[in-house]
C-alpha cells in the first residue's frame, strides 16, 4: 500500500509548495531586468529623497538590529540562569503576542505630535525625525522579545548551564560569561534571527508609515510610493530600489560575519583578568519593561479606542483571512514534512530571511499574469508565502523529533504509510500543530503589502484599516482597528492553548 | 575550614533536605553519600551559587571564617569538577586551562604554567587539541587542572569518576586523589559508590537529612 502512493505525494507536496514559493523566481527576474540599464540607475540616484531614504533604512535597521541585541544580550548576562530569566520568559509573550502594526499604533499615538506624552507635557514637542531613529528604537524593542523568545529556548541545555556555573567558579563574571561561553554557544541562532530581524527592518513598510507619516520615509517606503506609480520609470526605480534593499540585507551579512571573525580572534584574551562585578540593572530593568511595554500597549489602545465601534467587514475578511490561510498553510506544512525533499529544503526559510518587498513585488507580477488579481483567493494565497515557512519553524522540530523507531515498530505490525501518519504522528503532533496554527493566524493578521495589492485594495482587513487611519485618520478609530488586529490573535492564541492543554489531559488519560 | 549550617531546601512544597549541619577541615576529604534524587548534586549547586530556578533555600555556607552563600559564583572561590568535564567547546585543551590561571601569572609565564600543568597530567602534546577529541580520562582530568589552578578555596567534586569505565575510573580516582593531597583545602566529593571514598575518608550519609 505504502510504495505506490509514495512518489504522487512527493509530486503533491512539491507541487503545492512551488505553488506558494512560485512569486521567488519571477521576483528575482523582475529585479534585474530594470538593473541591466543605467538610464535607471542615473534616474535612482538623481532622485531627490533617495539619499535620505537611504540613510534613514541604514540608521533605522541598523538601530533596530544592534538595539535588539543589545536588549536582549544585556537580559541574558544579567539573569541567565535563574529564577528571573524563567519570569521573564513566563511574561516575554506579553509582548511577543502583539502585531508589529498595534505596536507602531501604540507608539503613535504615545509619541506623536498631539499624542499622549504631548499632551500630558505640552512644554515637550515631537522632533523631526529624518534618520528613521524612532523607528528604528520601536523594532529594536519588539524586535528583541522575538530575540529572547529564541534564545530561551536555545539556552535550556543543561551542560551549558553547567558550563557558566564552572566558568563563574574560576572567578570569572557574567559579562565574561556571556562573550566567551554564551555567545559560542548561541551563534549560529544569533545570526540567523538578526538576519531575520535585519530583512524585516530594511523592508518593513506598514510600521514605517505609520511612524512616521510625516517624516521623510526609508528607502522601502520610497520604493513601495514608485511601484504604486503607473509610470515606467517610477517602476523600474522602485524595482532598483528593491534590490538595493536585498544588496542592503547582504551587506548586513557581510559585516556581521565579519565582525564574529574578528571577534573570535581577539575574544577572550586569556589574560586571566577576573570581572566578576557587573552592573545588573540595565539588563535586569530592561527584563522588566519589555513585558510592561506590552502592557502599556495593550492599555494605551483600549483606553483610545473606548468610542470605536467594531467594523464587521473587516472582522469578517481579517477572520476568514487568517483561518484560511493557516488552515491551509498547516495542510501544506504537514504534507511537505511527510512527503517533501526535506533534504533540500533550505529554500523554504527564504521568506523569512529576504526582504518581504520584492517577495510582495513577485507575487503581484505572477497574480497580474495570472489575472486572479483583486480576487480573495489571490490574497489568501499571497499570505501563504509567509504563513508556511513561520508554520514550518514551529512544526518542523516537533517533527524531527518524533522517534523514528517508533515508526519503523509500525511498519512491522503492516501498518500503511497513511496509517501511520494519522495514527501515529498526528497524534504527536497536535500540540506543535496547534502552536504552529496560532502562529499561523496571527502572521497572516499582519500581513499589508500581499493583502493591498493582490486584494487591488477592494479588501480590507484591520491592518491595513490601520495603515490608512494612521495618516489622517481619527485616534479612536486608528487605536480600535489596531486593538482588533491586536485582539484577533491573541483570542486565537488563547484557544489553541486552551485545546492544547485538553489534549495534554487527554494524552494524560490515556497514561 | 568549610562548615555548612542549618541548610534546608525545598523544591517548591516538597522539602528536599532539611538541617544540613557538617564541617570540613583544610586537606580533608570528606563524601557525602546517598542514592539518585536525593539531593547530592542539589546541595552542591546550592553550595556552589547556582541552585535551579524551582528550588528555594535557607541556611548558611561559612569558609575560611567568611560568610559565602550571599555572594555570587564568581566571587565564592570555591572549585567544582562535574560528571561531565565540561571543557569550554570554543577553546583548545591549553586554552581551557589557560582561563584557570590567576592574572598577576603574566606573559610567557602563563604559557609554561599550562604546559608544566598539562605535563604533570600526561597531556603534554595536547596543549593545541580540540576537547572534543579527548578521551573521558584526558578530559577529566583537564578538568581537575582547570579547577585546581584558579587556586579555588574549597573543591567540590559532583560524581566527576561515575561516567568512567571500571579501569580508567581506578586509574583516575587515584590521580586526583594524589594531586588533592598535596593542597590544603577542604574537598568535598559526592558519590553513590563505596569504592569512591578514600583511604579513612569520612562519609556523611544523605539520608540523615531526608
Amino acid at each position: 500500500m505504502a510504495a505506490p502512493l509514495r512518489h504522487p505525494l512527493i509530486l503533491l507536496a512539491c507541487a503545492a509548495m512551488l505553488a506558494i514559493y512560485l512569486p521567488l523566481a519571477p521576483a528575482l527576474a523582475m529585479l534585474l531586468t530594470p538593473a541591466l540599464s543605467g538610464d535607471n540607475w542615473r534616474a535612482l540616484f538623481a532622485d531627490a529623497q533617495f539619499w535620505q531614504s537611504l540613510t534613514a533604512t541604514l540608521v533605522s535597521t541598523t538601530l533596530a538590529v544592534v538595539g535588539a541585541l543589545a536588549i536582549a544580550l544585556s537580559s541574558v548576562a544579567a539573569l541567565w540562569p535563574g529564577a528571573s530569566w524563567q519570569r521573564l520568559s513566563a511574561r516575554l509573550p506579553l509582548l511577543l503576542a502583539i502585531p508589529h502594526v498595534a505596536f507602531a499604533t501604540a507608539v503613535l499615538l504615545l509619541f506623536a505630535d498631539g499624542g499622549v506624552v504631548y499632551r500630558l507635557l505640552p512644554f515637550v514637542s515631537a522632533p523631526y525625525d529624518r534618520y528613521g531613529i524612532g523607528l528604528g528604537i520601536t523594532l529594536a524593542v519588539k524586535e528583541s522579545a522575538f530575540l529572547l523568545w529564541v534564545i530561551y529556548g536555545v539556552l535550556r541545555s543543561q551542560t551549558l548551564s553547567q558550563q557558566a556555573t564552572v566558568l563563574q567558579s574560576l572567578g570569572y563574571g557574567r559579562g565574561q560569561t556571556l562573550w566567551w561561553l554564551i555567545v559560542p554557544a548561541i551563534a549560529p541562532t544569533l545570526a540567523a534571527v538578526s538576519l531575520a530581524i535585519a530583512a524585516w527592518s530594511v523592508s518593513v513598510v506598514d510600521v514605517a508609515i505609520i511612524l512616521g507619516p510625516g517624516n521623510p520615509p526609508t528607502l522601502a517606503v520610497l520604493s513601495w510610493q514608485w511601484l504604486n506609480q503607473g509610470d515606467a520609470l517610477q517602476q523600474a526605480k522602485g524595482l532598483l530600489a528593491c534590490l538595493l534593499l536585498s544588496g542592503l540585507l547582504g551587506l548586513y551579512a557581510g559585516v556581521g560575519y565579519a565582525m564574529w571573525r574578528v571577534w573570535r580572534r581577539v575574544v577572550p584574551t586569556f589574560s586571566g583578568v577576573r570581572r566578576p562585578s557587573q552592573i545588573r540593572w540595565p539588563g535586569v530593568s530592561l527584563a522588566v519593561l519589555l513585558p510592561l511595554c506590552g502592557v502599556l500597549c495593550s492599555l494605551l489602545l483600549v483606553v483610545i479606542a473606548a468610542d470605536a465601534s467594531l467594523r464587521p467587514d473587516l472582522l469578517s475578511t481579517s477572520l476568514t483571512l487568517a483561518l484560511g490561510s493557516s488552515g491551509v498553510a498547516l495542510v501544506v506544512s504537514l504534507l511537505w514534512l511527510e512527503a517533501g525533499l526535506l533534504r533540500f529544503s533550505r529554500w523554504i526559510w527564504l521568506p523569512i530571511a529576504l526582504p518581504a518587498l520584492p517577495l510582495a513585488v513577485g507575487q503581484y507580477r505572477v497574480a497580474l499574469m495570472l489575472g486572479i488579481d483583486g480576487e480573495y483567493g489571490a490574497i489568501l494565497w499571497g499570505h501563504l508565502l509567509w504563513v508556511v515557512p513561520w508554520m514550518l519553524l514551529v512544526l518542523q522540530p516537533a517533527w524531527q523529533r518524533l522517534d523514528a523507531r517508533q515508526m519503523l515498530v509500525a511498519r512491522t505490525l503492516g501498518w500503511s504509510r497513511i496509517r501511520i501518519f494519522y495514527r501515529l504522528k498526528l497524534p504527536l503532533l497536535i500540540r506543535p500543530g496547534l502552536a504552529a496554527l496560532a502562529v499561523g493566524f496571527s502572521v497572516s493578521i499582519a500581513q499589508y503589502m500581499p493583502t493591498l495589492w493582490l486584494g487591488a485594495g477592494r479588501f480590507a482587513t484591520f491592518t491595513t484599516e490601520a495603515v490608512a487611519l494612521s495618516s489622517g485618520g481619527g485616534s479612536s478609530a486608528l487605536a480600535g482597528q489596531a486593538l482588533w488586529q491586536l485582539l484577533l490573535p491573541a483570542l486565537f492564541f488563547a484557544l489553541t492553548a486552551y485545546g492544547s492543554r485538553r489534549a495534554g489531559d487527554y494524552r494524560q488519560g490515556l497514561r | 575550614m568549610l562548615t555548612v549550617r542549618n541548610v534546608t531546601i525545598y523544591n517548591g512544597q516538597t522539602r528536599l533536605l532539611e538541617g544540613v549541619n557538617f564541617r570540613v577541615a583544610d586537606g580533608e576529604i570528606v563524601t557525602l553519600m546517598g542514592p539518585s534524587g536525593s539531593g547530592k548534586s542539589t546541595l552542591f549547586n546550592w553550595m556552589i551559587g547556582a541552585l535551579p530556578a524551582d528550588f528555594q533555600a535557607s541556611g548558611e555556607l561559612w569558609l575560611n571564617g567568611e560568610r559565602r552563600d550571599t555572594l555570587p559564583t564568581a566571587r565564592r572561590k570555591m572549585g567544582i569538577l562535574f560528571q561531565d568535564p565540561l571543557l569550554f567547546a570554543p577553546y583548545s585543551v591549553g586554552q581551557n586551562v589557560q582561563l584557570a590561571l590567576p592574572a598577576d601569572v603574566r606573559g610567557e609565564a602563563r604559557k609554561i604554567q599550562v604546559q608544566q600543568a598539562l605535563a604533570q597530567a600526561g597531556l603534554s602534546d595536547f596543549a593545541h587539541r580540540d576537547p572534543e577529541t579527548l578521551s573521558g580520562g584526558q578530559r577529566g582530568r583537564v578538568a581537575l587542572l582547570r579547577a585546581l589552578l584558579a587556586q579555588p578555596q574549597a573543591l567540590l567534586l559532583d560524581e566527576p569518576f561515575s561516567r568512567l569505565d571500571s579501569t580508567l575510573r581506578e586509574s583516575f580516582r587515584q590521580w586526583v586523589f594524589a594531586r588533592l593531597a598535596t593542597l590544603a583545602i577542604p574537598v568535598i566529593q559526592v558519590t553513590h559508590d563505596p569504592q569512591d571514598i578514600p583511604e579513612n575518608g569520612r562519609v556523611l550519609q544523605m539520608a540523615d537529612w531526608a
